[in-house]
């Protein structure tokens, strides 16, 4: 992990794990915590999460320990049960899932105990450890769905052929994960699978209950929740896939491919249902050719995001779009093994190869531009950086009025769209892209 | 330095007592990783005899127990907790039994990081 | 408690101030009871999340245009300045000025650090910060995790004093000392005071604006121009020349009394500048007392009056007829204890009847030694208005409403007006501190109530399909009988 790190794009542990547990339906979460925590998380979500913030029971309305110097003297735990019992009469839940923050994991609460003791008396109540320092937003997600995997799911489950659970995209990191998650269910179910998506609107408790008797967990993230999908193997035998987050046709294609495989769906069902779901992803995008070329919509680009979107966005730019990706930044820290796992995924059809570096700090993305672009300093042929475009986060708008190009928020922070139910994933996913990063071309016109 | 708590209490049994109105502190040390009483220390004027509360008599007791890191007493003003923290001593109003506040302390992570931190 | 910029740290608000957050009664009871020093905080058996003082000292410092913040944290709390930044460009952009992202480095603290320290982390952050910001000077704000396990952050610092040739200012601001957030404003403004300020070379015609955002900045500008003074707004989208001048300025003036008070009242104590200790001027009696309290500092009564003579009268024929319109309109009122008290006030002057005020917390004086002037003024009227005492807790507002059930529900803070809007009952958020700024603000204010009230379809649907995260039960309860008796 690098030493320090400007302008965060994500949350810590704790911030990753509450907004995970208040994106699970009828769950409720329960802090164990310092009072600004979760008032800090809220802020952020309003600042970066496409205008969602909280849900059922979420942001300010948290409960919290709001743990005092005092409790830091004394110990947090009597305070906690506290909370625990009357959280459990005031606010109405199917689960109480209680985490826990910096201050009460330093001083070393004995917070399982607690949640023993509830247990016990017939609480639905689980618990992660999810101290900030631990980690950043993406880690929560990863501590809260490995507790559920060991804590909630009922084990030992017959495994039913075609049920499938999947996972990967990260509640209010990924602005789009409502949509995202419903459309690839929308796919796999058209494949016959019958889906668990955990953060759904069609998702609930009970069904979560029962995702042990899965025969297949299905990854969209090289990185969030594959320690998960791992813990999972290793308690309840269901196998799993690892795909990156499939966007636009040639990624969906390839998804479908590996998921039927997996599954033993015959290959040429999967290669019927694609041909047939293209053909109408052509169909749709044949009317906007025209003003594509005339108007010279093609771009190049600079994107800019985290392990999941870095990856699809680029793929699809190039391989489904026809734009040109020059460099490609991947701003969560990776450490070296990470590092090398990602930059082998551009072996892109298209034979375009974008320079990828690894860069947490914002301020430093211009740079790295300079030293793989060349400047202009009078010649007399120039290939400039234009027309360009920089599909990044909303803090990379500085960068893209510098260099003069059009820019489009995706990865998070999301500060300057409203996102309800817009998902990038799959076939109709790719035209959704299109429609926003071409509207961001013609913004002016 | 020592760990030491400096309690406010006049039976000796439960921390029952006012940070003004103590005519005395216990002084307990931590020895062995448990907290003993080392000594009974007087306060000669109390700086709460009623409404007025004199300032200097507050801080003559706040410097009698500067070699404190804790001070506890039933209840402490707020003033006196600020005088405390510039001499970087914590103060807090707490009740109960002196024994099982002091296992609870023994225990805790200020005397566990102390005890790192000597090592 | 005099303002004492020898010490490293500023007291909490609960230490300096007597600040409770749990209460429950009246406006006159609990004034009484704060000007006899007798009034005594209510501790809750259950709680939901609030704010951070490190939130509050973070976004307010991050806001000065050539400064930058290192946070010595777990990278989740400097993960707030995604939020700043959203504030810092809408102000840039109403300035004109190129957009420039907030100047924030974290120390990313990890579980390692909390064993072995990370004071190498803050050193090299540090230099860090002034390599690639150049700013003209650098606030290191502290957190939770590095206050429990007690890095030496005034030690690292005063290490680099020599090698960075600008301020460098220790934040003390962790969110476990204060259950009042407010603690924050005073943390970073102890921290200008302290290190920034510089002792006045001369006198100026300058007024400190201690505010937020500015967004009356040009109103306010013109105003002070009548009266031969200009505005510097403090803190955000000022500069740190403009910050280390303020000790020559004529007058500081504050837009609430919470924000205002430690810097207002410090510079009067070391520099002799006069700190305006009024009304906030939200209505018609906020800008009375305000703009008189101006010009009482500055010499200038006369010019005030006149101006103050001339806008009733300008406004008066159309404050008839909002006036008119929100007759009979219920409304509960749910901020921070300046505004809130203040805004009460602006309700009444609206001809709304006010049913609540609930305030985050309550100072029981301010640091020039008073009971706050808008309490204190509240409980003068004649009606002993019910008021409650906590800090953002949902849990209670929501009881409230749903047993007051007024037309209205006026609050400032983000994540509590939403919980109103679910239940069916319109809700006005003021996030824009002048939202009734003076006169003119009023009017703008009423308006704004009445589109408010005029359609009230979006709050009456969600009402009708959400579902609420309570219990029937907890709804059926007495709405502060999870708050302990005050210990005595």
């Amino acid at each position: 992990m690098p030493n320090f790190i400007e302008r965060p794009r994500y949350f810590c542990a704790l911030g990753g794990a509450m907004e995970t547990i208040t994106a699970l339906p009828g769950a409720i979460p329960v802090l164990h915590a310092a009072p600004g925590c979760a008032g800090n998380i809220t802020w952020t979500q309003n600042g970066g999460s496409g205008l969602q913030v909280g849900g059922y029971c979420g942001a300010l309305h948290v409960p919290c320990s709001n743990v005092q110097e005092k409790e830091v003297v004394f110990g947090g735990v009597d305070r906690l049960r506290e909370e625990i019992r009357h959280t459990l009469d005031i606010i109405a839940g199917e689960l109480y899932f209680v985490i826990t923050g910096c201050v009460t994991e330093i001083i070393g609460d004995d917070v399982r105990a607690v949640i023993n003791q509830f247990r016990e008396e017939g609480v639905p109540i689980i618990h992660a450890e999810t101290g900030g320092f631990k980690g950043n937003s993406y880690y929560g997600y990863e501590l809260v769905l490995q507790s559920l995997f060991k804590n909630y799911l009922t084990k030992g489950l017959e495994k039913k052929k075609n049920k499938v659970n999947l996972w990967g995209i990260v509640p209010f990191m990924d602005v789009f994960w409502r949509g995202n998650l419903e459309g690839l269910r929308l796919l796999l179910e058209k494949l016959g699978f019958e889906v668990n998506t955990f953060f759904t609107q069609d998702d609930t408790l009970p069904e979560i209950q029962k995702a042990g008797s899965a025969a297949l967990n299905i990854v969209v993230s090289d990185l969030y929740g594959v320690e998960a999908a791992e813990l999972f193997k290793e308690i309840h035998g269901t196998p799993f896939i690892v795909t990156p987050l499939p966007v636009g046709p040639s990624a969906t294609h390839e998804f479908l491919r590996q998921a039927g495989e997996a599954a033993g769906i015959d290959p040429a069902t999967v290669e019927k249902f694609v041909t047939q779901e293209k053909q109408r992803y052509y169909k749709y995008l044949e009317p906007l050719l025209e003003g594509y070329n005339d108007l010279d919509l093609q771009r190049h680009v600079i994107v800019i995001g985290d392990a999941n979107y870095a990856v699809s966005l680029t793929k699809f730019l190039a391989d489904d779009l026809g734009w040109l990706p020059e460099l490609v930044v991947f701003s969560d820290p990776l450490n070296e093994t990470q590092q090398q796992l990602f930059s082998q995924r551009f072996d892109l059809e298209s034979g375009l190869q974008p320079v990828v570096v690894f860069e947490t700090d914002t301020s430093e993305v211009i740079r790295h531009f300079k030293q793989n672009w060349p400047e202009f300093h009078g010649q007399k042929y120039y290939n400039a950086f234009a027309p360009g475009f920089v599909l990044g986060s909303s803090l990379d708008r500085e960068l893209a009025l510098s260099l003069g190009a059009a820019h489009l928020s995706v990865s998070f922070p999301v500060a300057n769209r409203a996102i309800i139910d817009r998902g990038y994933t799959g076939f109709r996913g790719g035209l959704r892209l299109i429609e926003d990063l071409l509207g961001s071309c013609i913004a002016a016109r | 330095m020592s760990f030491k708590i400096a309690i406010a209490s006049s039976d000796n049994q439960t921390i029952n007592e006012h940070f003004g109105r103590a005519r005395h502190f216990l002084i307990f040390d931590l020895v062995d990783s448990r907290f003993t009483l080392a000594e009974v220390r007087e306060i000669a004027s109390p700086h709460c005899g009623g409404v007025q509360h004199d300032a200097a008599a507050v801080e003559n007791i706040v410097e009698l127990l500067s070699d404190c890191r804790l001070v506890l007493a039933s209840q402490i003003g707020p003033r006196v907790i600020e005088l405390l923290r510039i001499k970087e001593i914590k103060g807090y109003a707490v009740s109960g039994l002196i024994d099982q506040t002091l296992a609870r302390l023994a225990s805790s992570y200020e005397v566990k990081n102390y005890l790192k931190n000597l090592e | 408690m005099p303002i004492n910029i020898q010490n490293l740290e500023s007291p909490t608000r609960e230490n300096r101030l007597g600040a409770i957050t749990g209460y429950q009664g009246t406006i006159k009871d609990l004034v009484s009871k704060a000007s006899g020093c007798a009034l005594k905080n209510r501790e809750r058996l259950f709680s939901q999340t609030s704010a951070c003082s490190s939130g509050c000292a973070q976004g307010h410092l991050s806001g000065i245009r050539d400064a930058a913040i290192v946070s010595h944290a777990p990278i989740g709390c400097a993960a707030d300045s995604i939020g700043s930044n959203v504030q810092n460009k809408w102000g840039n952009k109403v300035r004109n000025w190129e957009n420039q992202n907030v100047k924030f480095i974290c120390t990313n603290m990890t579980e390692e650090d909390t064993v072995f320290g990370a004071a190498n982390k803050l050193r090299e952050a540090i230099r860090e910060a002034y390599r690639r910001y150049r700013p003209k000077a650098i606030f290191v704000t502290t957190s939770c995790t590095s206050a429990v396990i007690g890095e030496d952050i005034n030690g690292v610092i005063d290490e680099l004093r020599q090698e960075i040739p600008v301020p460098l200012a220790p934040v003390f601001c962790e969110g476990f000392r204060s259950k009042v957030w407010a603690s924050g404003f005073d943390a970073a403004y102890h921290a200008i005071l302290t290190w920034i300020v510089k002792p006045p070379e001369k006198k100026t015609n300058n007024v400190n604006m201690i505010n937020f955002r500015g967004s009356a900045k040009d109103a306010i500008t013109n105003i002070f121009a009548r009266f031969d003074l200009k505005p510097v707004f403090i803190a955000p989208f000022s500069t740190i020349e403009e910050l280390s001048r303020i000790s020559e300025s004529a007058a500081t003036i504050s837009i609430c009394g919470t924000l205002g008070g430690y810097l207002g009242n410090g510079l009067e104590e070391h520099y002799g500048v006069p700190y305006v200790k009024s009304l906030q001027p939200h209505g018609i009696a906020g800008m009375d007392s305000w703009l008189r309290g101006l010009g009482k500092a500055t010499g200038r009564e006369e010019k005030v009056e006149e101006f103050i003579v001339e806008e009733k009268k300008r406004i008066a024929p159309e404050l008839e007829e909002i006036r008119a319109q929100l007759h009979g309109k219920t409304a509960v009122v749910g901020m921070g204890p300046s505004f809130g008290h203040n805004y009460v006030r602006v309700l009444e002057e609206l001809g709304l009847e006010v049913l609540w005020g609930a305030t985050w917390h309550f100072d029981q004086q301010y640091d020039h030694g008073t009971c706050p002037e808008s309490s204190l003024k509240l409980s003068s009227a004649e009606k002993d208005l019910p008021v409650s005492v906590c800090d953002q807790q949902n849990f209670e507002i929501l009881n409230l409403l749903h047993k007051l059930k007024p037309d209205l529900y006026v609050s400032r803070h983000g994540g509590t007006s939403v919980w109103s809007t679910k239940m069916g009952i319109a809700a006005a958020m003021v996030a824009d501190e002048y939202s009734a700024f003076g006169y003119q603000g009023l009017l703008d204010f009423g308006y704004r109530l009445i589109d408010t009230l005029a359609n009230r379809s979006l709050a009456k649907n969600l009402a009708a399909r959400i579902e609420l995260p309570y219990s029937d039960w907890w709804l059926q309860q007495e709405t502060f009988s999870l708050l302990e008796e005050a210990v005595i």
